[in-house]
């Protein structure tokens, strides 16, 4: 899969892109939401891994533009978070919210079941 | 009736049938004037033995006699209150309501007023009293004159004004401390959110280090890296446990009948521990309780936690749960036979971090606390307990 993942956290960014990398995946880094975005309209991405809060465009922000964009619209999102309040996140139109703190296999795993879930949204953005 | 005092023998020198008569008449006069004057005497009396002070007034609100407690109460003796009218010690911004109310006792609207007010003592200050006054009439309805009952109130007053500054004080204070919990609530909440982040990635280094040289490393380097882990493990229960606390306090308190049965069902399965399940045993004379659900369950959830998990190493570990009925309400207890606290430590314990620092597998010090602060949402308590032969007992008291 390729994978866009939108963190302002390099350490963090860092970390993801070596898991999913090691489980056989074709990883980007964007630094903010803003970023993110304009990746994602140039196409090409199978599912994309993002934080909550970020500066420019915060996640729920990105989350809210790809789905209201005909071409990104089912695209599949994990929002990595440590808030709670999963319920917003849902609403905003994420597909699933994973905790923070993870493992690699916890990530991995998420991933691969969101791109499994929704295949048809995984076509279309590409 | 005029009174004439005269010396009638010096007056008549021959006393005719019509003087006897007028002689007969001016005894019966005087006779008459020295009941009035003992009656006058009486009510003077009994005036100035009052402890109250009384005043009559005309309708215009002259004093016209007043006792001997209101010339002390004013500071002025009568024959100079009777020069002054209640306007003239009244304190002016009670004059307005004395003045509504005056004319409506006059005007029969009312039969009588009693009103707090301040009135002027001769040194200047003000002498708070109680006023309470009704209207005297002729048999036609018509005015004669105002009776008035006049009580110093000045110590309930200062006890009043005592008393209101003190449950302002008090008001002041509690919101104070409300804010200043709800800012350690927000500070923990905070605390342990942001605190998520470099821990995912802390924990993600040792797992890429562990993953990937985990052979280079040695023996030695291994045990260090899943030290660490282990660390880092804890520090992930301290944040959840801080941000478990912080929510309780935030918590709306619903208290409904909860089946204990049920709910020691769920925590069983949330322990997660296989070795729970035959371990906790219930014995439980009052089936249900009333209680805020989901707290219940976050407590007895601490609780059988503690008890599975500080188990002893000399004996096979029990832990019974019991519930009871009291005239109160009810009281839950958790019984285990395990390592106990020692009774220095057993009120500590339910302070947050007031765990025993020199054991260092003794739990992160938030979950008694947490497990207190839920008891005194509900308007109980916990009490932590010796179990006789060794172990802990944690008694939750719920108010009905």
């Amino acid at each position: 899969m390729r994978i866009l993942v939108v963190d302002d956290d390099p350490d963090l960014s860092t970390l993801m892109e070596i898991f999913l990398g090691r489980a056989g995946h074709d990883v980007e880094l964007a630094p903010d939401g803003r970023c993110g975005l304009r990746r994602l309209l140039a196409g090409g991405f199978d599912a994309v891994v993002l934080d909550w809060m970020m500066p420019t465009l915060d996640g729920l922000g990105l989350t809210r533009a790809v789905r209201s964009d005909p071409a990104l619209r089912d695209l599949p999102l994990l929002m990595v978070t440590a808030r709670r309040d999963h319920a917003a996140a849902y609403a905003a139109g994420v597909d699933e919210v994973l905790d923070k703190p993870f493992s690699g296999a916890g990530l991995v795993s998420a991933v691969e079941t969101l791109g499994r879930r929704t295949p048809a949204r995984a076509g279309s953005a590409s | 009736m005029r009174a004439p005092v005269v010396d009638s023998q010096a007056l008549a020198p021959a006393p005719t049938p019509g003087d006897v008569l007028a002689d007969h008449d001016a005894r019966a006069a005087h006779a008459a004037l020295r009941a009035l004057a003992r009656a006058e005497e009486r009510w003077r009396m009994t005036m100035d033995s009052s402890p109250l002070g009384m005043a009559l007034l005309s309708v215009e609100g002259r004093f016209l006699r007043v006792n001997r407690a209101l010339c002390a109460l004013l500071g002025r003796d009568a024959e100079s209150l009777r020069a002054l009218a209640s306007s003239d010690v009244l304190h002016p911004d009670d004059a307005a309501v004395a003045a509504v109310e005056s004319a409506r006792c006059l005007s029969g609207e009312q039969e009588s007023s009693r009103l707090l007010q301040r009135w002027r003592h001769a040194a200047g200050h003000l002498v708070w009293v109680e006023v309470t006054a009704a209207v005297v009439r002729e048999d036609d309805g018509t005015p004669i004159h105002v009776v008035a009952h006049v009580e110093d109130v000045s110590a309930q007053m200062e006890d009043r004004a005592r008393l209101e500054h003190l449950l302002g004080e008090l008001a002041t204070r509690t919101t104070e401390l409300e804010r200043s919990n709800q800012d350690l609530e927000q500070v923990a909440a905070v605390a342990s959110h942001d605190l998520r982040g470099p821990l995912t990635v802390l924990t993600g280094w040792l797992e890429i280090l562990d993953h990937e040289y985990a052979g280079a490393l040695g023996p030695r380097g291994r045990e260090l890296l899943r030290r660490a882990d282990q660390a880092s493990g804890r520090m992930m229960d301290l944040l959840d446990a801080l941000l478990r606390h912080a929510r309780v306090g935030g918590h709306v308190v619903e208290r409904q009948h909860v089946a204990l049965d049920d709910v020691l069902d769920q925590v069983v399965v949330d322990l997660g521990d296989t070795a729970a399940h035959g371990l906790v045993q219930r014995d439980l004379a009052a089936p249900t309780v009333r209680a805020d659900p989901a707290l219940l369950r976050q407590l007895l959830q601490n609780l059988l936690a503690n008890a599975v998990k500080f188990r002893s190493p000399d004996r096979a570990p029990r832990v019974v749960v019991t519930s009871a009925a009291t005239p109160q309400g009810h009281e839950l207890a958790v019984v285990d036979n395990g390592r106990g606290i020692a009774a220095s430590q057993r009120t500590r314990v339910l302070d947050m971090f007031g765990r025993d620092g020199s054991d260092p597998d003794h739990g992160h010090g938030i979950g008694l606390a947490t497990c207190a602060r839920i008891a005194s949402l509900h308007g109980g308590r916990l009490l932590v307990e010796d179990t006789p032969g060794g172990g802990t007992t944690v008694r939750l008291t719920l108010p009905s």
